[in-house]
């Protein structure tokens, strides 16, 4: 009650700020009307910043006409074509982006500038973000803790949305998606404005539905693998000749059904599904989500407030809270079904303050503090043990980053200091009796990173970007102890597991000629105790089942592995680009391969750019691409051995046409063209069902 | 513009003040009240009689019934072996019991769509099994909280035999008929998780044989 109402008073504040603001800036301009027209250019140059992401960083960009592309697909799935980014499967509803072999707690994925806090330690937890929100993403591939804070050892993903407006006019648009398998439809809408008698003033309001059914292999539907999603947006700004002010609210709401053939409660459950390796029971097309299920409602809002001090000096302060509900519904006895046998709400308070001091050489200098509070609860009234305990982390972090930029060389080089207070106190009732459980833990870390962009010439260049990044170990790291409903696996956590710090080293070197472009990323990383789970061997025997055991462990891992992405123009209409990625894992400890690494794939495509009479724009693709079986495991560590290489075939085209100001584009695309029965190393249901048979999408989008 | 920079600052302080009196409450005990605690199998000899192309189970005045317990393991108590006569047939019947020893097994009949019972580890020809659940309209429904067990030859020595109680997936039931009481494959056909795997020793043996 008492937050509730201190968060009812800060907003009152903030409301009453951008009020006050808007006041100002009424007088501000009949006072300067006479110069209205230089100042809105000045607000032009800092609405439009370039790409939030350093030259020196190791990074890749999809833009808006790029993400046109796989708009109607998660954010995995659309970041999933960029070289070196691969996915994680739980099944066909759930995805999560893999950056170089690492995902979940490994990689930073910032949402509008606020770092995502969800329950990502979960391999079943997609990440909680609307990718029609988005402008551009960006990847990231190196260790950039420094800049972005904990967690970033592996990458992070940058989802940008498109800058507020500043002037009068209503702008937006409109896109409908739909697609064959599991029937699915999609809109989503924008709307964009400012106000003609307060210039600088900008709103955007916009939202997503979705909703999609059963999932069809190439030979049989996937039972109760609906989605349902509904996402909104609103966020207004403001911007005077020194100061910005910008407030944005989103909510995720997302309903998903889980695979009903992956429910298994025993030993010999498991073994006789892999021994099929497909559902035996037939499941006909339905909408309808039932157990085993998720309901995840993420709210997000965001406060920026930005004030240039002089040409040289800027201060960005950023407040963002965030709440993530998460409830899990499984199988069970009576009635229950209803009732959530997961139910947790983790509370996120971020605040970040970045000094900026830009020197004339293009040089500058960054000051920074990031501040985490957060809080996560057990709601009561599931009546299941627990997973994880409730906890209250506390992290704050200071870092300074100074760039140097040259003719032919740009230089950047950070250093981090971190804290975090990490308090747990869990409940679990056991046959042989109940336990509290958790305890504090502190943890402390310094990272730094250095990164260079070495300009060769018109054509070549040369980036290298060495990273230290960090992480604390995650509440079910530490202790859990119990059934984890979503993976069906026993997992035992260790309360003595210590951070895991991980070294990158990526090299990036980029090459542009009129014709030719490629870029190929090579990188070396060596994480200190990193944390994986590992099956004892043992099957623990509860009241509801017989479960494999999984211990939570520390080890030393190495990762290398290279990209390469190029394209090739024949002429202006017919180009050709090839994309592969190779990674090899190793934990060095032990002297094994580490499970979940994506095998080697390649993928090609020849495509044709042409004008076509009365359209704009228009393209055909044909597209391949080959993923080789993964042969780098322990058959001890896992189940079933890996599936088998496969190919895909992919057909799209698109066009578009421009009336006036207005333009509408179209675009389809079949993928798994000839409805391959096939399974993926990187999907964890792959023992029970295959992936996905043919999809044909159609979209449309409309801009005015 | 100096009261708007004020104003950010009142912001400032209200959100870290928000943001340091957020914190975790204490975990509510929760007991977890779905799980299956205790069970029971009751053996009680009934007569057969053979009705065309079924049989008729009569009950016999003078019997007198074994009752197996099992722990929330499944597990009997140490030592449970039991002699059943062969020729002669039994009303097998299962009582269960919640974590809070409340009766469940009414449940498994009122969700017959999801429940089924497999009768498993004897060897071939030795045992026959015959549902005999109702449903509220007193309708045939395979179930095996109720059932009827034959002998049909006796045994050398004993062996584990099991009752598993299966909570199937959504749909499964359709494709599972009443002679598959006995799929020794029944969790690579019949997918789903088992409510209830209880184990203790049989022992089908000649009418008159001693005890042992």
């Amino acid at each position: 009650m008492k937050r509730s109402i201190l968060l009812l008073i800060a907003l009152t504040f903030l409301l009453i700020s951008n009020v006050y603001a808007q006041e100002d800036s009424v007088r501000l301009d009949s006072a300067v009307k006479t110069r209205a027209k230089t100042i809105k250019l000045k607000e032009v140059g800092i609405v439009e910043k370039g790409k939030p992401v350093s030259r020196t960083s190791i990074s890749v960009t999809l833009s808006e006409k790029q993400l046109q592309q796989t708009k109607g697909s998660g954010l995995a799935e659309t970041i999933k074509e960029i070289p070196g980014v691969s996915i994680l499967k739980t099944g066909s509803t759930i995805s999560k982006p893999v950056i170089e072999g690492m995902h979940g707690n490994r990689i930073l994925i910032l949402n509008n500038e606020i770092r995502l806090e969800a329950q990502q330690w979960g391999l079943e937890h997609a990440p909680e973000i609307d990718p029609f929100l988005a402008k551009r993403i960006h990847v990231i591939k190196g260790a950039e803790s420094v800049r972005y804070g904990a967690e970033a050892i592996g990458g992070v993903i940058i989802v940008e949305p498109p800058a507020l407006p500043t002037s009068g006019g209503i702008s937006g648009g409109l896109n409908l998606i739909g697609a064959s398998n599991g029937r699915s439809g999609t809109s989503s809408a924008m709307l964009n404005g400012g106000l003609k008698s307060l210039p600088g003033f900008g709103w955007r309001m916009q939202g997503t539905l979705k909703r999609s059914g059963n999932v069809h292999s190439a030979e049989y539907y996937l039972g109760n693998t609906g989605v349902r999603e509904l996402n909104y947006s609103a966020a207004a700004g403001y911007h005077t000749g020194k100061a910005s002010y910008e407030v944005y609210y989103s909510r995720f709401g997302t309903e998903l059904g889980i695979l009903y053939s992956a429910h298994v409660g025993t030993k010999e459950d498991i073994d006789a599904r892999i021994s099929i390796g497909r559902p035996l029971e037939n499941y006909g097309f339905a909408y309808n989500i039932t157990a085993p299920r998720q309901k995840v409602v993420h709210d997000l809002f965001k406060a920026k407030a930005h004030y240039d001090f002089s040409n040289q000096l800027s201060l960005a302060i950023t407040y963002g809270f965030q709440k993530n509900q998460r409830k899990e519904y499984d199988f069970r006895r009576g009635d229950r079904e209803a009732l959530p046998i997961t139910d947790l709400v983790l509370n996120t308070h971020t605040l970040d303050l970045v000094f900026e001091k830009q020197e004339t050489s293009g040089s500058k200098r960054l000051y920074g503090f990031n501040g985490i509070v957060q809080v996560n609860n057990n709601i009561p009234g599931t009546l299941a043990n627990t997973f994880i305990p409730n906890y209250d982390g506390v992290t704050g972090g200071v870092f300074v980053i100074q760039r140097w930029v040259k003719d032919d060389f740009e230089f950047e080089g950070g250093l981090r200091y971190d804290f975090k207070l990490f308090d747990a106190v869990g409940y679990r009732y056991a046959s042989d009796g109940e336990q509290y459980y958790g305890g504090q833990s502190r943890f402390h870390n310094v990272t730094g990173s250095f990164g260079t962009l070495w300009k060769i010439d018109e054509q070549w260049q040369l980036g290298s970007n060495l990273g230290l990044a960090w992480r604390a170990p995650t509440a079910n790291e530490l202790f859990s102890n119990g059934l984890h409903h979503g993976a069906g696996l026993y997992e035992i956590g260790d309360p003595n597991i210590k951070t895991e710090q991980g070294y990158k080293w990526v090299n990036s070197l980029k090459y542009y000629e009129g014709k030719l472009n490629f870029t190929l990323d090579a990188y070396a990383q060596y994480i200190n105790n990193y944390i994986y789970s590992e099956p004892d061997k043992t099957f623990k025997q509860t009241v509801s089942g017989t479960y494999p055991t999984f211990r939570y462990k520390q080890t030393d891992a190495s990762f290398l592995g290279a990209d390469f992405s190029g394209t090739y123009r024949f002429s202006e209409l017919l180009s050709y680009k090839l994309n592969a990625a190779l990674i090899r894992a190793r934990d060095l400890d032990n002297r094994k391969y580490l499970p979940y690494i994506p095998s080697d794939r390649v993928g090609q495509s020849i495509r044709l750019d042409f004008q076509l009479k009365n359209f704009g724009d228009t393209w055909l693709q044909a597209g391949h691409s080959f993923v080789r079986r993964q042969t780098r495991y322990e058959l001890e560590s896992d189940y079933a051995v890996p599936p088998g290489a496969y190919h895909h075939f992919q057909l799209s085209g698109g066009t578009a046409m421009k009336i006036g100001n207005q333009e509408l584009s179209f675009n389809l695309s079949v993928d798994n063209l000839f409805n391959t029965l096939y399974k993926e190393y990187m999907n964890r249901y792959r023992y029970y069902t295959h992936d996905m048979g043919r999809n044909i999408t159609i979209r449309l989008a409309y801009k005015f | 513009m100096n009261k708007l920079r004020n104003y950010s600052l009142v912001v400032l302080v209200g959100l870290i003040a928000i943001t340091f009196n957020a914190c975790k409450k204490d975990p509510k005990p929760e007991v977890p009240e779905e799980e299956i605690g205790k069970a029971e199998l009751t053996f009680l000899e009934v007569e057969r009689e053979a009705h065309g192309d079924h049989y008729h189970y009569n009950p016999i005045a003078e019997a007198k019934s074994t009752i197996i317990t099992f722990d929330s393991k499944g597990l009997p108590p140490v030592g449970t072996h039991l002699h059943l006569i062969e020729g002669k047939t039994y009303k097998l019947t299962l009582r269960s019991f919640d974590f809070a020893n409340r009766e469940m097994q009414q449940e498994f009949l009122e969700k017959h769509d999801i429940h089924q019972a497999f009768i498993l580890g004897a060897p071939d020809g030795i045992l026959t099994y015959a549902y005999a659940d109702r449903d509220k309209e007193n309708k045939k429904i395979n179930v095996g909280v109720t059932g009827y067990l034959t002998v049909d030859e006796h045994t050398a020595t004993g062996f584990t035999f099991r009752y598993v109680l299966r909570h199937l997936n959504p749909g499964v039931k359709a494709s599972i008929t009443a002679a598959n009481w006995n799929d020794v494959n029944f969790s690579a056909k019949f997918a789903g998780a088992n409510d209830l795997d209880l184990k203790f020793e049989l022992h089908p043996v000649h009418e008159g044989e001693h005890e042992h």
